[in-house]
């Protein structure tokens, strides 16, 4: 099973092999196995199918796949051949779906996905709106394929780019490629990858390095951890291009280490290539060697930087160095290196597969391919999306994302992570791209998309990326440590009531330095979401100020807790309430003692009968 | 995912892990990891001795070990609840959840309860943010996390969880 | 090659930084983590200048002591944008050390007579440049590093009180621009970081010098014997002239 695959034309005949022995009237239950399914308890839900199989003796393969994307609807199950799509299912559910829909072909209507806003129900997977707005080049692979299966990535096209680049072209026909398609770094900055590769290759200096980043750090994007634990071999295909490109002998691919599960699925996956052939010396019969190492995070935002991430895979504190000399010149251990993210890796397989002309057809002039969002915060389907660059923020909120929750009025998308920043309502219609994001006052970033509603306050996000950057920041230079130490206390002052018209204006005065003179991206960019929230919502920062009102109702300081009289007298609160702030009889009216209240919100989440207002 | 803290520091432990990578400064962090792993934090003379084997400065590897928040040279509670605070759990609350375990446990996030039971912990995004807000128990994810499903999650390890369970 | 600073066209050679053209050319540029003798760092900024590439180039903000030279690069030390950087630094530098010297004087020179800024609460003189960190490295010892990182960072020995690799040098105190490490000198006795070394007497005068940590230390790494270390800075130089002569006279 875990022969070598000796050359090109044998990875083909097992391919052909592997296709040959797939039934495609077999009956197959595919059980996401995501990190957001498996935390709604997709392993049990697996389980449960996998006995349940066993124990009936009937042929039905149980498959884990990773991660569909819909992750707030977990566990996901599709039915194969009908492709029927169940979501929200639970081991409970397994005796009925063999039952009915695997032996008849019936479909359980209560599982089915349901519109929240239209109520109407969807069969297929890819009838779903979630999923039929979407363009799912990249994600398309994690619904079909178990991650922990070499086998299933070469049965559906794996590794056949690898195959006929190293058969037919040269290293710097590859770089031509990559260049032609168009494919611009996913991490953040946009950087021509092809450019990078090129200048790389050029560079003196040996060996030289390819790395992976998968410190996916910005709080709010989780794509790269789902492709590697959906796709680890897509990755790891992209990597083996690559040092084929620049001339590379040695890999490392840096993941964080809150992801547990993608260490282990890439880990698995890095094994199974050595063991066939695919990762190693002579790779498929050529003359031509690399191979692979996994290297943890530990915890520290700054090492999705490229020099910091360097200096962290050496095994020193994950400072970053002023550029130049870039890593593409002097990288890992002073050698030339090309560090890609997880995304930008995974795009390459795709465009040496069907084409850089194919690839440069999908998106923008200046942007090409797709890009996958995160989508999450206050809409109603969450989860990951991927689309053409070019698609419109509307297009992803309101026809794939369903929607702002609760039927309440949007206010702003938070795009780019700490490094991006807030766009309007009056922005849904920016075609999104690298350029169009970054002149909005924003970033494409890794591609975090959070939506927020009336009930977000803009002052308090900026203050929560501020302290966030700040708790990140690694000290190094001035500007950064304390510049954002003195923005955190100024935000701090608005969103507490302390502040006045000039608290705002050292603010403005302050971010420029912060962005002029800071070392890193991180220091650089830290302002954006201050600057962008005061650039689109002022008045909100003004009635802190000015008011000593919150107008989303959410900075602590500013607000109070009263009970109206929707309250049936229930009690609830007053049990809960951790100050024994609430006072009243058993259905009567109560009341929150101002005084005594430390607006911890408790007496608001546990009402049933929506009778606690905040303002 | 068990957890239990070391009343003694077996020096021992460590030879399986420092066997298993070159004695290189580059070995440092996967080192650490895999010690913090078998101790449940870095005790000093586990810093010492990983100094000594990988033949870096003592001041090398504590600097470091101080750097990255993944290590933590305190001992840490048998049970670890982990809140999430990335944006997406931010914006759906998260904040809420830390001072309800704060409240119930009696310490601050980042801090051990004294009987060693329970380490509040933080993090910046797990990147489960479709489930937000999410807190971890010991391994366990809990999406769309509320305070009456801590409670639950936390019966058993926090003392107020059971006692307000059943009021 | 050729780089115009402030209006001035300066011959450089490809190995030097623009700090280092302008330093030799009169031009004045503030630095605090910058020392002769360490490798150039970063962190404090002051030193950063507008530079823009082939004259039509985006104006860029770099600092001066990394940026290396490039040919046709025109670089502006002193613009109003720059001294508003290094004025608005200085001010976040003086609400973190209120106390130290050389941050007072500087900020006085930049017009900023107090800080704007919400002052730390216990502040000390430490600016965090790293230049001890890096003196005690390229002395060998490292014995000392920055804890924890960020706002939060403090510059310390490991574990905070291990002082076993400390040797005594001195070059830590000795480079800090702000004063902020405590060093005493009493006779042969030296103070630091919690540990009192004995200084050997220079075998010529017998002023104290190098501590007997250090005087072995180098030993150590030079393979030389401790005693070839033994000479102070003054009998040093006089030995050393007197030596250049004799050869001269040749």
């Amino acid at each position: 099973m875990t022969r070598r695959i000796t050359d090109a034309a044998h990875l083909e005949r097992l391919r052909a092999e592997l296709q040959a022995a797939r039934d495609p009237a077999r009956s197959a239950i595919a059980v996401c196995a995501g990190t957001g399914c498996v935390a709604y308890g997709s392993r049990k839900l697996a389980a449960a199918f996998r006995d349940a199989v066993t124990a009936r003796r009937v042929d039905v393969e149980v498959r884990a796949t990773g991660c569909h994307g819909f992750c707030e609807r977990g566990p996901l199950v599709v039915v194969f051949p009908s492709r029927i799509f169940y979501q929200r299912v639970q081991p409970a559910d397994v005796e009925e779906i063999l039952d009915r829909t695997v032996a008849k072909g019936e479909v359980i209507d209560r599982l089915l996905y349901a519109d929240p806003t239209t109520g109407r129900k969807y069969v297929h997977e890819d009838e779903v709106p979630f999923y039929a707005h979407q363009h799912r080049l990249i994600l398309g692979f994690n619904g079909k394929i178990d991650p922990e299966s070499l086998d299933d990535y070469v049965a559906n096209g794996g590794y056949r780019a690898l195959a006929r680049t190293l058969t037919s072209m040269l290293p710097e026909q590859v770089i031509e490629a990559v260049t032609k398609a168009g494919l611009r770094g996913r991490g953040g900055a946009g950087f021509p990858t092809g450019r990078k590769w090129a200048l790389c290759r050029q560079a003196l200096g040996n060996p030289k390095y390819v790395v992976c980043n998968a410190d996916e750090g910005d709080p709010g994007a989780f794509m790269d951890r789902s492709v590697l634990e959906g796709n680890p071999h897509g990755v790891i295909e992209g990597m083996i291009l690559g040092a084929y490109a620049i001339g590379a002998h040695e890999g490392y691919v840096y993941v964080r280490n809150e992801y547990p599960l993608a260490v282990e699925r890439l880990s698995l996956a890095v094994e199974a290539a050595r063991a066939r052939g695919l990762l190693g010396n002579n790779i498929l019969g050529r003359d031509f060697s690399f191979d692979i190492q996994i290297t943890r995070g530990a915890g520290a935002f700054v090492c999705g930087e490229e020099t910091a991430l360097i200096g962290s895979v050496e095994g020193n504190r994950g400072q970053p160095r002023f550029r130049p000399p870039y890593p593409a010149q002097s990288g890992l251990w002073g050698k030339p290196t090309v560090i890609n993210n997880v995304e930008t890796w995974v795009n390459v397989p795709l465009i040496l597969d069907r084409g850089p002309d194919w690839y440069a057809g999908i998106g923008t002039a200046g942007s090409k391919g797709t890009k996958i969002f995160s989508l999450v915060g206050k809409v109603n389907n969450t989860g990951l999306v991927e689309v053409p660059m070019g698609a419109t923020l509307r297009h992803i909120v309101f026809e794939i994302g369903g929607g702002i929750r609760d039927g309440r009025a949007f206010k702003a998308v938070q795009t780019g992570g700490p490094s991006g920043g807030c766009l309007p309502a009056e922005k849904l219609d920016l075609q999104i791209d690298f350029e169009s994001l970054t002149a909005a006052g924003s970033m494409m970033g890794s591609g975090g998309m959070i939506v927020m509603d009336d009930r977000t306050c803009m002052v308090d996000v900026a203050r929560y990326f501020i302290d966030f950057l700040l708790e990140e920041s690694c000290g190094k230079c001035v500007p950064c440590r304390e510049g954002l130490t003195q923005m955190s206390h100024l935000l701090h002052a608005i969103t507490e009531g302390r502040a006045t018209d000039e608290t705002l204006a050292s603010l403005e005065a302050l971010a420029p330095v912060v962005q002029d003179a800071s070392l890193c991206a991180l220091g650089q960019t830290a302002p954006n979401p201050v600057l962008s929230t005061i650039k689109y919502f002022r008045d909100e920062y003004l009635a802190h100020i000015r008011d000593r009102r919150c107008p989303a109702a959410v900075c602590k300081s500013l607000i109070t807790y009263t009970i109206n009289d929707k309250c049936t007298g229930c009690m609830v609160c007053a049990r809960q309430c951790p100050e024994h702030a609430i006072t009243g009889e058993r259905k009567k009216l109560h009341v929150i003692d101002p005084a005594k209240c430390t607006r911890c919100g408790i007496c608001h989440s546990v009402c049933k009968f929506d009778a606690v207002d905040v303002r | 995912m068990s957890a239990t803290v070391e009343p003694t520091c077996d020096l021992t432990k460590l030879d399986p892990i420092l066997a298993r990578y070159p004695a290189e400064r580059r070995s440092l962090v996967m080192v650490l990891q895999d010690a913090q792993k078998t101790y449940q934090y870095l005790p000093r003379p586990v810093l010492e001795r990983i100094a000594e084997a990988l033949k870096v400065p003592r001041s090398h590897v504590y600097h470091l070990a101080t750097f990255y928040k993944a290590f933590s040279l305190e001992p840490r509670g048998r049970h670890i609840c982990t809140v999430c605070l990335g944006t997406a759990c931010h914006v759906r609350g998260a904040l809420r959840l830390v001072e309800h375990v704060e409240r119930r446990a009696g310490i601050k996030a980042g801090a051990t309860t004294p009987d060693l039971e329970l380490t509040l912990e933080t993090v910046n995004c797990v990147g489960a943010c479709a489930l937000g807000p999410v807190v971890i128990v010991d391994g366990e994810y809990v999406g769309s996390a509320t305070t009456t499903k801590l409670d639950k999650a936390l019966k058993g390890i926090v003392k107020g969880a059971v006692e307000e369970q059943q009021a | 090659m050729i780089v115009n600073i402030n209006g001035r066209d300066l011959l450089a050679s490809p190995e030097e930084t623009l700090l280092q053209v302008a330093r030799r050319n009169g031009i004045p540029i503030p630095t605090l983590c910058e020392h002769a003798g360490l490798e150039p760092w970063g962190g404090c900024r002051l030193c950063v200048v507008e530079m823009t590439r082939g004259g039509t180039g985006p104006v860029r903000v770099v600092p001066s002591c990394l940026q290396p030279v490039e040919d046709g690069l025109r670089v502006e030390t002193h613009t109003p944008r720059i001294l508003r950087i290094r004025a608005v630094l200085l001010d976040l530098l003086l609400a973190r050390t209120p106390d130290a010297r050389r941050i007072q004087e500087l900020a006085l020179e930049h017009g900023v007579k107090r800080t704007s800024f919400v002052p730390r609460r216990d502040p000390d003189k430490c600016i965090l440049c790293n230049i001890c960190v890096r003196a005690c490295a390229a002395v060998g010892a490292d014995a000392l590093g920055t804890a924890g990182r960020g706002a939060a960072g403090r510059i310390s020995l490991p574990f905070g009180d291990d002082a076993s690799a400390c040797v005594g040098c001195g070059a830590c105190a000795l480079s800090c621009p702000t004063g902020a490490i405590e060093m005493t000198d009493r006779g042969s006795e030296r103070r630091i970081w919690g540990r009192t070394f004995q200084r050997l007497p220079c075998p010529s005068c017998g002023a104290p010098t190098l501590t007997r940590e250090h005087a072995a230390h180098l030993a150590g790494r030079s393979g030389l014997p401790a005693e070839s270390f033994g000479a102070c800075e003054r009998c040093r130089r006089e030995q050393a002239s007197r030596l250049f002569l004799d050869l001269v006279g040749k």
